[in-house]
């Protein structure tokens, strides 16, 4: 049987379009995300870990392993978690996956091959492997800090040299991040509400038109609110503004992103306005 | 009043619309397309517009602006589609019993029209470039 592999939840990232340290937000009552990722990872994994920043000298009530190197982002705290122990293979998470769900990690570490260097996701958005719900195995560490001395700090971009096992997401939207708080009032309202599968129909404008290259379409959503819908449009239809530049209306009524969406709603996403 | 509309903008008859006996002052502005944006030449623009939404807010302005400054009659239209130099964009009819109101609503409904309507404005340079109007410094930071 397979030896269980660590757990590694990265908790060290800035926050900086959330405002405040992501880690420490509510995701549902009492429980932040920093202590839900916990508890996913310790259900499939032998041991785990908070891994921190090398300046962060708060005291934590679980085991944390301490960045080695500074801004090197994700690939730093892998470092230093086969630093720690370089005989275990570490599931790397992090805490800023509020869909992640124990299904998908159990997936995960079933259809793990131990004789591959990590065994990961495809993302659903652009079908580059996913570096933040990865078991990466201990032959990856030598590849590790051949990319970090080559100055490579882009965990994707580490993944993708690596050999590696590439499976499909069991549930779509398992991975989606939340970077804003609009994103982690999706995430709350599809934890308490359920994530019911819906067909809108979305209308662009504009330069969005342009990026999307059609006036409207039929869209199949699981998202709660007009921001989950939103991020989703935006990567998979690459579209080119930042959500604070972009208006919404509902079925002609300009709506906040908090807005729950329904079936068969007219969701239109307005640019910048420049009239007269 | 409130209009969307692809064809040119007939100034006299939307001047007409805000005879009133008790109105003592008209005051109208007209926005035109001009030659340059930004130190770049401009040959052309294309204007787009949401219809449903931009006429709904359209009127919603006029509204409010009969309301503030006690006005006997608001219209404004909008151009959408290709226009040249030279053409109407955008006109705003106001009248009232004095001059002091309609010189305020008339910018009132103006500055309202480009903050709160849908439209989008595409200009066409003469190095052969485009850009989407208000668009340029929110692309391109995300890919």
């Amino acid at each position: 049987m397979k030896k269980k592999p660590y757990g590694l939840l990265l908790a060290g990232g800035k926050s900086t379009r959330m405002g405040r340290d992501k880690a420490d937000l509510m995701i549902v009552e009492g429980l932040s995300m920093r202590d839900r990722g916990l508890e996913l990872l310790r259900a499939v994994t032998e041991k785990s870990y908070l891994a921190i920043a090398g300046d962060d000298h708060r005291n934590y009530d679980d085991p944390t392993i301490q960045d080695l190197r500074e801004n090197a982002g994700p690939m730093a705290g892998l470092e230093s978690a086969f630093s720690h122990s370089p005989e275990a293979a570490w599931l790397v998470t992090a805490c800023d996956l509020p869909f992640l769900t124990l299904s998908t990690l159990e997936y995960l570490v079933d259809a793990r091959d131990t004789t591959c260097d990590a065994t990961c996701f495809t993302s659903r958005f652009d079908g580059k492997p996913e570096p933040l719900c990865t078991i990466y195995e201990p032959s990856s560490r030598a590849i590790l800090e051949r990319e970090l001395s080559g100055g490579v700090r882009c965990a994707r971009r580490f993944l993708s040299t690596l050999a590696r096992k590439e499976i499909k997401l069991p549930e779509l939207s398992a991975l989606d991040n939340c970077n804003r708080p609009e994103d982690l009032e999706e995430a709350r309202l599809s934890l308490s509400h359920g994530r019911s599968l819906k067909s809108v129909l979305v209308e662009y404008c504009g330069v969005l038109r342009e990026d999307a290259g059609c006036h409207s379409e039929e869209f199949q959503t699981r998202s709660v609110t007009v921001a989950g819908l939103w991020e989703e449009l935006r990567m998979s239809r690459r579209l080119s503004l930042e959500i604070d530049s972009v208006k919404v209306a509902i079925n002609d009524e300009f709506r906040s992103w908090n807005q729950p969406l329904a079936e068969e709603d007219k969701v239109t996403l307005f640019p910048p306005f420049a009239g007269g | 009043m409130f209009l969307l509309t692809p064809e040119p903008i007939d100034p006299t008859s939307l001047r007409e619309a805000a005879d009133n006996p008790h109105a003592g002052a008209v005051s109208i502005f007209e926005g035109l397309v001009r030659n340059h944006h930004q130190g770049r030449k401009v040959l052309r623009l294309e204007y787009e517009a949401h219809g449903p939404v931009a006429e709904k807010e359209g009127r919603c302005i006029l509204r409010e602006a009969i309301e503030k400054f006690d006005l006997d009659y608001a219209g404004a239209t909008h151009r959408t589609g290709t226009l040249e130099i030279g053409e109407c964009a955008v006109m705003v009819v106001v009248s009232a019993p004095h001059r002091r109101e309609t010189f305020d609503a008339c910018r009132f409904v103006i500055d309202e029209v480009k903050r709160r309507l849908p439209i989008w404005k595409k200009e066409f340079y003469t190095d052969g470039s485009s850009e989407w109007v208000g668009c340029e410094g929110c692309r391109g930071k995300q890919h």
